[in-house]
């Protein structure tokens, strides 16, 4: 049990001190989630009803797209290194370093979204309690996009075209966090309360955390057959 | 005393090919056997609608389109896993064989469902929870046959494929109960489809028999394109010639 | 309307058991587009698959008799059709 936390934290301490060295890469993912959500009030007019009712909807749409672009460098500079390689082989089993992975991901790709949220919302003028679960949506949430993301970039690596093709693989998959998560937003203003919607999201985190690492390793050894 | 066949025989490709081909005649027959009197029914013995009047016919084969898109996209998960688990060559075949044809009944439920929404909603387009699911298996089809085809080895876009089959099994139910349940908080914009309390009998044979037909055109077409697959995969084997020399004889 | 065409009634309205013409028929109450907007695509889609397959199979029967003369020139006879 200890050799496997060991192996965890070990992955995880790895992938962040990497994703450090290239930290251009981290802000690309965070200014592009910034750009599109900014774009929306230039496209649809700066009325402060309209971007409050749009607001959830956008900022967990751009969240989407920016969790996805962010797919490609979960496993594609270890599998060109090698290193990938290494890690089917050693004594630890595969379904945990891949957890490990997706966790380190979704620190340096998912966490800054979540962390930042709350001020775009405020450009779409969201009251406190919305901003609160915006983010606390966000949390519960970009964790499932990393999980259900890392099967889509196991399924893709190294293939021609990967970058477009994962996203016609994971977008649809994304559908239910992205309903559950603009709904718990939208449920907290309209006053409805926004316990199910979290409660669910929660649900979706379980049951990807259990069943995403198994299917990614099951789709990692595939690619690297 | 019943004779005892070895239909393990048949899971080789090699096995497979020619009784594949003695079949197809049999279910193409029994398609056109079934869409005969099925659109007789629609259009002869069914009664025009007491609400809908005659744009209701269009169920007959928006319903079945819409079975049978659901219904492929499981067998053919359910081939993936196969050919995942047992390794099997054919079963991973006759997967990406009814992906294409899944995936065009998952179009046409779409576009008749868009014909019959026109005069009843209005609109040719609702965000009806039935319609937005439909769209979403469209997308899982199409993510299925993209990675297929993306994959240049086929062994590896065989598994690869069914891995994400799988995937889309596990989430096909949550996605239709998170869209429904969005579609209900959201009852402004939606109009749900009255089909009337009771179905008159002919209605319902009409539409089973349409079903059927749809049933036995997707197993004729599935394998004619498996018999295609095979003989793509494995063109560098002996049997290959032999087969084509008889075939060429006829 | 053609003899030996089925009869098709109106069962319901005040039509009750009148013969329908073929112009009638085609007009489905109004809904005639949407109604062979949907049989007629959903046709044209079934017999365009069929099509494209017969195709496939053809070409590929073609290719693989083209690869097999280069290794053996026995096939040859069979290239045909």
């Amino acid at each position: 049990m200890t050799s496997l936390t060991a192996a965890f934290r070990c992955i995880v301490a790895r992938d962040i001190t990497l994703a450090l060295r290239r930290r251009a890469d981290v802000l690309t993912t965070l200014f592009f989630f910034v750009i599109v959500v900014s774009l929306f009030p230039l496209g649809v007019g700066p009325e402060m009803a309209t971007l409050r009712i749009i607001a959830p909807g956008v900022v967990w749409v751009a969240a989407l797209l920016a969790s996805m672009l962010a797919l490609e460098r979960m496993f594609y500079s270890d599998y060109r290194d090698g290193t990938l390689e290494q890690m089917l082989l050693t004594p630890q089993p595969l379904p945990v370093l891949v957890l490990g992975k997706v966790f380190a991901h979704w620190l340096v790709s998912g966490l800054p979204l979540v962390l930042i949220a709350p001020l775009l919302g405020v450009q779409y003028d969201l009251p406190p309690e919305g901003l609160l679960i915006l983010a606390l949506s966000l949390l519960v949430g970009t964790p499932v996009l990393s999980l259900i993301g890392a099967i889509g970039a196991a399924l893709t690596l190294g293939v021609r075209g990967g970058g477009v093709l994962v996203s016609l693989l994971v977008l649809p998959l994304y559908i239910p966090v992205l309903i559950f998560g603009a709904g718990a937003v939208d449920a907290s203003m309209s006053g409805l309360g926004a316990q199910a919607h979290l409660s669910l999201l929660g649900a979706f985190l379980l049951g990807a955390l259990i069943l995403a690492p198994w299917a990614a390793s099951a789709a990692l050894r595939i690619s690297m057959e | 005393m019943a004779k005892k066949i070895n239909w393990f025989k048949y899971s080789s490709p090699q096995a497979f090919y020619p009784l594949a081909g003695k079949m197809i005649p049999w279910f193409a027959v029994a398609a056109l056997l079934f869409t005969l009197p099925g659109l007789y029914f629609s259009f002869f013995v069914a009664p025009a609608d007491y609400q809908q009047g005659e744009a209701y016919r269009i169920m007959f084969i928006h319903v079945p389109a819409a079975w049978m898109s659901m219904f492929i996209y499981m067998v053919m998960a359910g081939y993936a896993g196969m050919g995942l688990v047992l390794n099997s060559r054919l079963s991973s075949m006759m997967a990406s064989a009814l992906a294409p044809t899944g995936a065009m009944f998952t179009f046409l439920a779409l576009w008749t469902g868009s014909l019959w929404g026109k005069p009843m909603w209005g609109a040719w387009w609702v965000w009806d929870a039935r319609l937005t699911s439909e769209l979403i298996l469209l997308f899982l089809y199409i993510g299925f046959m993209s990675l297929y085809a993306a994959i240049d080895e086929p062994r590896r876009a065989a598994r690869a494929s069914a891995v994400l089959a799988l995937v889309g099994v596990v989430n096909i139910p949550i996605i239709y109960f998170s869209v429904k349940w969005w579609n209900t908080l959201h009852q402004g914009s939606s109009i749900t489809a009255s089909k009337g309390p009771t179905m008159e009998a002919s209605m319902f044979i009409a539409m089973i028999l349409m079903a059927m037909a749809f049933w036995m055109y997707t197993i004729a077409v599935a394998l004619m394109r498996v018999r295609c697959e095979i003989l793509e995969r494995e063109r560098h084997a002996e049997w290959v010639a032999e087969v084509l020399r008889p075939s060429r004889a006829r | 309307m053609p003899s030996g065409w089925p009869k098709y009634y109106a069962l319901h309205g005040r039509d009750e058991g009148r013969e329908m013409n073929l112009s009638e028929f085609f007009a489905m109450g109004g809904y005639g587009f949407y109604v062979w907007g949907s049989y007629g695509v959903t046709a044209l889609c079934l017999i365009v698959e069929v099509v494209l397959l017969m195709r496939r199979k053809r070409t590929l029967l073609q290719r693989l008799g083209r690869m097999s003369r280069v290794t053996s020139t026995e096939v040859k006879n069979e290239i045909q059709t």
